[in-house]
């Protein structure tokens, strides 16, 4: 049984001449627990296919299923690490990672929300930036912010 | 290795840290208007003088020359033109003029002490004497100061900014969120934004008139009208700022608030007016400007007693210092306006995110 499947999904952007179709009739099966990497030259649409899985993005015919249910909006059983690592500018580390605890368990306490996000900011070894903001962050410690956000719905 | 002397050491720290602080004030400085402070403390401070005397010409001497210029030109000019009021005042007949409304408005206020020190003395007086029925409270009601005259202005702007941002920021954000909003409200703004003051006036003195009727002197009536001609001029700016400042914002981080499944009011708290507060804020800027340029003009004719007024009484009594004293409360509106600006930009460093990612 597949966690993840694509049938015949085919997607574009554009109207009339300028229009490019960039996913032509995927199919794809991913086995839960199966690694996979995408590889491609710029523009073939990983991204494309990424926001599908997402369900930031609908196919233009075709299928996509995860656990045999169709996706058709985004869910926090489908993390997603953005390219620009969107991390919100005004907030600090702790309060980008406190927005997803939020989205996940909605009902904590002070305290324990308190203890999920400087757990999670620990995972990723931000520890001693919890109070700063993205602008204020390395280039390499940005993405390691991002990652931490889809951990919190495992 | 060369050794530092520990004396030397310590003092360019010292040094050093005066610098942070002086960059740091002169945050403080360009918000206030002040941004000449900075090469004088640095100056001050030790820094080449020659560096920052160029910064200090440019900043304050430039500026005070400009200014010098144009009063020399003012009062060479003024006096060639002869109205029927005589000749056009100059800066210094203005100048005097600011003097005696100064001087006018400390008069009225012993005046007024000594009213409400009489009236206090009578009815002890009364009181003493068992006639506590005659005991009567009256307020003062002599001319208005200059100074209250601003007051009351400053007041009425306020009142009619603050009720246009609390329609326009809802307003706006709803006209940003959704297009369906915005393609309710974009007509409206269109047709309605570019009516003078002038053409509300009437409409608002009528229905202020027949709406409020009840006397509980809460507000007076030409309060109401001068405030709700301000609310209909300055409404635009801040809504029109803020529906853009909304529809502008981060495509990646509106994705973000999908992924995290935000409801709306989180999306709204967390995201929109974070990332739309910049945008807000010189929309509320710019209603305040106009609110307070259009101000005068509804004083004027709904003769709430503030600068508008002033001009008005100033320009029927025609006396010979007429033109100065309005000359008087056209600097003073300048000079107000631009601490408005200058109050608005300040919250607006405050509270709004600069930083770039």
């Amino acid at each position: 049984m597949s966690i993840l499947s694509f049938k015949n999904v085919n997607k574009g952007f554009g109207v009339g001449i300028h229009r490019a179709e960039v996913l032509k009739d995927i199919n794809l099966e991913v086995k839960e627990g199966e690694f996979l990497a995408i590889l491609g030259f710029s523009g073939t649409g990983k991204s494309t296919l990424m926001n599908l899985v997402a369900g930031l993005e609908k196919p233009d015919s075709g299928t996509l299923t995860y656990r045999g249910k169709p996706i058709t909006e985004p869910g926090p059983e489908r993390g997603l690490i953005f390219q620009s690592y969107s991390l919100m500018p005004w907030l600090t580390v702790g309060g980008n990672v406190g927005l997803a605890v939020d989205a996940v368990f909605p009902k904590l306490s002070k305290a324990e929300r308190q203890a999920k996000i400087d757990h999670y900011v620990s995972m990723v070894g931000l520890s001693h930036a919890t109070a700063r903001r993205p602008a204020e962050l390395s280039g390499g410690m940005r993405p390691r912010v991002s990652v931490a956000l889809p951990l919190i719905h495992l | 290795m060369s050794v530092t002397d520990p004396d030397t050491l310590s003092a360019d720290i010292k040094r050093a840290k005066l610098f942070t602080r002086i960059n740091r004030a002169d945050n403080w400085f360009q918000v206030l208007g002040l941004a000449w402070m900075t090469p004088i403390l640095k100056a001050a401070a030790g820094d080449n003088p020659r560096a920052q005397m160029g910064e200090i010409w440019r900043l304050l001497g430039v500026p005070l020359l400009a200014i010098a210029i144009f009063l020399i030109a003012w009062g060479t000019l003024a006096p060639k033109v002869q109205t029927s009021l005589g000749a056009v005042p100059g800066p210094a007949a203005v100048w005097e003029q600011a003097i005696s409304l100064n001087a006018e408005a400390v008069r009225t206020r012993e005046k007024e002490a000594a009213f409400y020190d009489r009236q206090d003395t009578r009815n002890a007086k009364l009181i003493a004497e068992g006639k506590e029925d005659k005991v009567k409270q009256r307020a003062y009601t002599g001319k208005p100061t200059y100074y209250a005259q601003i007051w009351t202005s400053i007041k009425t702007v306020f009142f009619g900014f603050i009720i246009a941002s609390i329609i326009a920021i809802p307003l706006g954000i709803a006209a940003g969120l959704s297009k369906t909003a915005n393609a309710a409200i974009n007509p409206l703004i269109q047709i309605f934004k570019p009516v003078s003051p002038l053409a509300w006036l009437p409409i608002v003195t009528m229905i202020v008139s027949a709406v409020y009727a009840s006397n509980d002197g809460m507000f007076s009536k030409s309060f109401l009208v001068s405030a709700i001609t301000v609310t209909l001029c300055s409404l635009w700016p801040t809504l029109i700022n803020t529906a853009l400042g909304v529809a502008s914002i981060d495509k990646d981080l509106v994705s973000v608030s999908r992924v995290l499944k935000m409801n709306t009011w989180t999306k709204i708290t967390k995201l929109v007016l974070p990332s739309a507060l910049p945008l807000i804020f010189t929309g509320l800027r710019l209603s305040l400007g106009v609110g307070w340029m259009v101000l005068i003009a509804a004083e004027m004719l709904a003769q709430n007693p503030g600068l508008g007024k002033f001009v008005w009484d100033e320009f029927q009594n025609g006396s010979s210092q007429s033109l100065a004293k309005i000359m008087v409360a056209v600097f003073t509106i300048g000079i107000i306006g631009f601490l408005l600006d200058r109050v608005m930009f300040a919250l607006q460093s405050m509270f709004t995110f600069t930083a770039d990612r």
